[in-house]
């Protein structure tokens, strides 16, 4: 039995000792990445006066460096392609951790899908992945059941696959980020694209409690750490839902602080503005930032 | 509790340091806490469920205990019948009750009469069919006096409830695993070490091979109609690794660790994807059930004693039930049926027992013919597989209608080239090891320590790279 015992620690010894290697990878890992965004967040390079927050259609339909031009305020987009409520909260809780906290905050509404239970809304595990040298990170993964436990103390436990491979990951044209953190759209429309009529009627009894309580928490960070909220409403090449807007109101407590499109610029009722259904192309980008910035400097103090 | 979760990695060191330094001199007490251990580790999925298990135990002890003193046979067999009902009842139950109303349902549809189901939400009860088989074996062999019944209450339980083996088989029998509880275990070094290489490999098998495949299966399998011909035969493929790498993986954990703590499981597996015919095939997959039904149902059935038509009779039967055994649904009782269709030739000509030894003994290579006989079988194998994995009938028959369309000649979308090379290595460690009862057994003894741990690390460095959420296996759910 002492000889088994020995052995076993030996063999736990050597493969602890050989595991630590394993850090090179993970050391490396962000340096894969074209979109660094979230590492300068970790890193407390993103000192801006205003932040953009959303999912895509914050990514796609408000220009960062038009606004900044405009307002005369700097502004960086920190919004994720296809991320959730959460993930956007989780974004914002990082900002203000390692950053100083930005006078203002635009939260870009989804509009129906943004309390949805299910949808094409994600916790965008793999924007972190890559990101897992970062203790806070890592910590995160492991809250979401990602990575276990002993991930803290083997190295091995903390890669993939992924992390083997060498080339910088490419980004594709609809990828591409711009210095200020936006990913605007080229000016290119999908063939068949139609504007619909239809009304979607929103029915609130089926909203995820998860995603309205990071809704609420997003609302605290901003109270507690004195940033003004603004809820961005981008438009869409679709009607407009007063039924989700009124649901809204009702979750807000200034609703001056509100910006939604103009519904009566017909500029949104043409296709060459969008690039599909739910989001504006470059040239649709610029006319909605410029309502966004109009909008921030009338309430300028 | 699963063998690849964090739980079980704390749950074996504590068990076996209690087991071999705390309850050692005492025999009766290294029994109860396997007991406990082992209702621990079960209890962890569902307490609610040890209720039956205790009752099925409680049930055969004092069966057999009757058995032993009753000397009358019309009372001996009543009370193996009510042995059989009680856990076949159980098992009927929560296994294949909903299946029969719904198929009850369907039949008088068929006729123009319309009953409302009357389904019942019921969870499955995990290893329910393996514990059952088990303790059903005991009463059987009681009955049939080839095995004294024991007396020995814990060591009873102990034997119905072992934990490494519970969920998930091996399907062990009274007469080996039973005896093994009244004796004091000794450690042995040489075991141990083969048993700590015998789950290494195990967990390897599941998490690297099994969890891989299932990834690539499952997309595959849930949108069938979106893939070309050549893809969907990738599908299963991945698939017939998935099932078994999941499967004995999970058999070689549960030989191992229960080598650990001084016991010895029947092998359930000896590499049946290197097998020459069907008849193979079958003697080397799943062998604690495939014994289980030759002894206790084909033998009783007449088995090969009768004439031709009676042999057809009784393969079809313990077939169909094997394939029925699975799950309650007519995917596994085709899948059955159709492995049942493959032997008949080889019954039929009596060549149903050619290939008695593993392929290629004392050659690296096997010959032109045993590769050309083994790549039939395998196909053959991976095609019913399609019906054992597919959800529904219809399902599979469509699976199948696509794979033999006109795109079956094209490169396949899917085709990770990771999980092939994994897959490619995977199968040449297998064939080193075929002689052995796992595939790491004699595999760089000779070496030295150096090439040997630094293969191990390797093992353990791809199973933790490649853990991501625990996977369930499979066969948890049978």
């Amino acid at each position: 039995m002492r000889h088994f015992l020995l052995q076993i620690i030996l063999f736990a010894t050597i493969f602890f000792i050989i595991d630590k290697a394993f850090y090179f990878f993970i050391d490396r890992a962000p340096n894969r990445e074209h979109d660094k965004r979230l590492e300068y967040v970790l890193e407390g390079k993103i000192n801006k006066d205003i932040i953009i927050i959303g999912s895509s259609r914050g990514a796609r339909s408000i220009s960062a460096e038009k606004l900044e031009h405009e307002t005369k305020l700097k502004t960086y987009n920190l919004s994720y392609i296809a991320s959730n409520i959460q993930f956007q909260e989780f974004v914002l809780k990082t900002l203000l951790k390692y950053n100083k906290a930005p006078k203002k905050l635009i939260l870009v509404i989804d509009g129906v899908p943004e309390f949805e239970p299910i949808g094409n809304l994600y916790y965008r595990i793999d924007k972190l992945l890559p990101l897992k040298k970062y203790t806070y990170i890592h910590d995160e993964l492991i809250n979401k059941g990602e990575k276990n436990i002993l991930s803290k103390i083997f190295c091995i436990g903390r890669i993939s696959i992924s992390d083997f491979k060498l080339q910088p990951k490419k980004a594709s044209v609809l990828e591409k980020t711009s210095l200020h953190g936006s990913q605007l759209l080229p000016v290119e429309t999908k063939p068949n694209l139609k504007y619909n009529k239809e009304i979607i009627e929103y029915d609130s009894s089926n909203e995820n409690q998860e995603k309205l309580e990071a809704f609420r928490k997003i609302q605290h960070l901003c109270k507690v750490n004195d940033i003004e909220l603004y809820y961005a409403f981008p438009p869409n090449y679709y009607s407009f839902s007063n039924s989700f807007y009124n649901r809204f109101l009702k979750l807000v407590n200034d609703q001056t602080k509100i910006i939604v499109y103009d519904t009566l610029d017909n500029r949104y009722k043409e296709k060459k503005y969008f690039r599909d259904e739910s989001h504006l192309n470059k040239l649709g980008a610029e006319i909605f930032t410029s309502e966004i910035s109009d909008f921030i400097n009338q309430n300028k103090e | 509790m699963f063998f690849n979760s964090l739980d079980f990695a704390v749950f074996l060191p504590v068990v076996f340091i209690l087991y071999w330094f705390v309850t050692q001199r005492h025999l009766k007490l290294q029994n109860a806490l396997l007991v406990a251990a082992s209702y621990v580790f079960y209890g962890w999925w569902d307490w609610r469920f040890l209720s039956l298990i205790i009752f099925s135990s409680i049930v055969d002890y004092l069966i057999g205990i009757e058995l032993n003193k009753e000397g009358r046979q019309s009372k001996r067999k009543g009370l193996l019948w009510i042995s059989i009902l009680v856990n076949l009842g159980f098992l009927g139950f929560f296994k294949y009750y909903n299946f029969f109303v719904d198929n009850f349902v369907e039949a008088f549809s068929f006729f123009g009469s319309k009953i409302q189901p009357n389904t019942l939400d019921i969870i499955l009860p995990v290893g329910i069919s393996f514990y059952t088989f088990q303790t059903l074996s005991y009463t059987i062999d009681v009955y049939k006096r080839k095995l004294e019944p024991t007396q020995d209450f814990v060591s009873f339980l102990a034997f119905v409830s072992f934990f490494p083996q519970l969920v998930a088989g091996p399907i062990e029998r009274a007469t080996n695993l039973l005896p093994q509880f009244y004796k004091t275990r000794t450690f042995h070094y040489s075991k141990a070490i083969d048993g700590c290489r015998q789950i290494l490999w195990g967990l390897f098998k599941k998490v690297v091979i099994a969890d891989q495949c299932a990834i690539y299966a499952n997309l595959i399998f849930n949108n069938s109609s979106d893939y070309s011909g050549s893809t969907l035969v990738m599908g299963a493929i991945f698939f017939t690794f998935q099932i078994y790498g999941d499967f004995s993986g999970y058999s070689d954990i549960a030989i191992g660790t229960s080598r650990l703590f001084g016991f010895d499981l029947k092998q359930n597996f000896a590499f049946p994807y290197f097998s020459r015919d069907i008849a193979e095939f079958w003697r080397r997959w799943h062998i604690s059930l495939s014994t289980w039904f030759r002894d206790y149902l084909y033998i009783p059935l007449g088995g090969s004693r009768g004439g031709i038509l009676m042999k057809i009779r009784n393969t079809f039967i313990i077939f169909i039930v094997s394939g029925f055994w699975h799950g309650a649904n007519w995917t596994f009782i085709v899948w059955g049926l159709l492995n049942a269709l493959y032997f008949m030739p080889l019954l039929l000509t009596k060549n149903n027992r050619n290939n008695i030894e593993i392929v290629a003994v004392n050659k690296l290579l096997p010959s032109l013919k045993d590769c050309i006989a083994m790549l039939v079988t395998f196909s053959i194998t991976v095609f019913a597989w399609i019906f054992f994995r597919a959800e529904s009938i219809t399902h599979a028959i469509s699976y199948i209608r696509n794979i033999f369309s006109s795109t079956f000649l094209e490169i396949p979308i899917v085709r990770p080239t990771y999980l092939i090379v994994f897959l490619f290595l995977f199968m040449c460690i297998e064939w080193l090891g075929r002689k052995n009862k796992h595939a790491l057994e004699t595999l760089l003894l000779k070496k030295g320590k150096i090439i040997k741990w630094g293969f191990y690390i390797i093992l353990i460095i791809c199973i933790w790279m490649l853990s991501g959420e625990e996977q369930e296996f499979i066969y948890f759910q049978f």
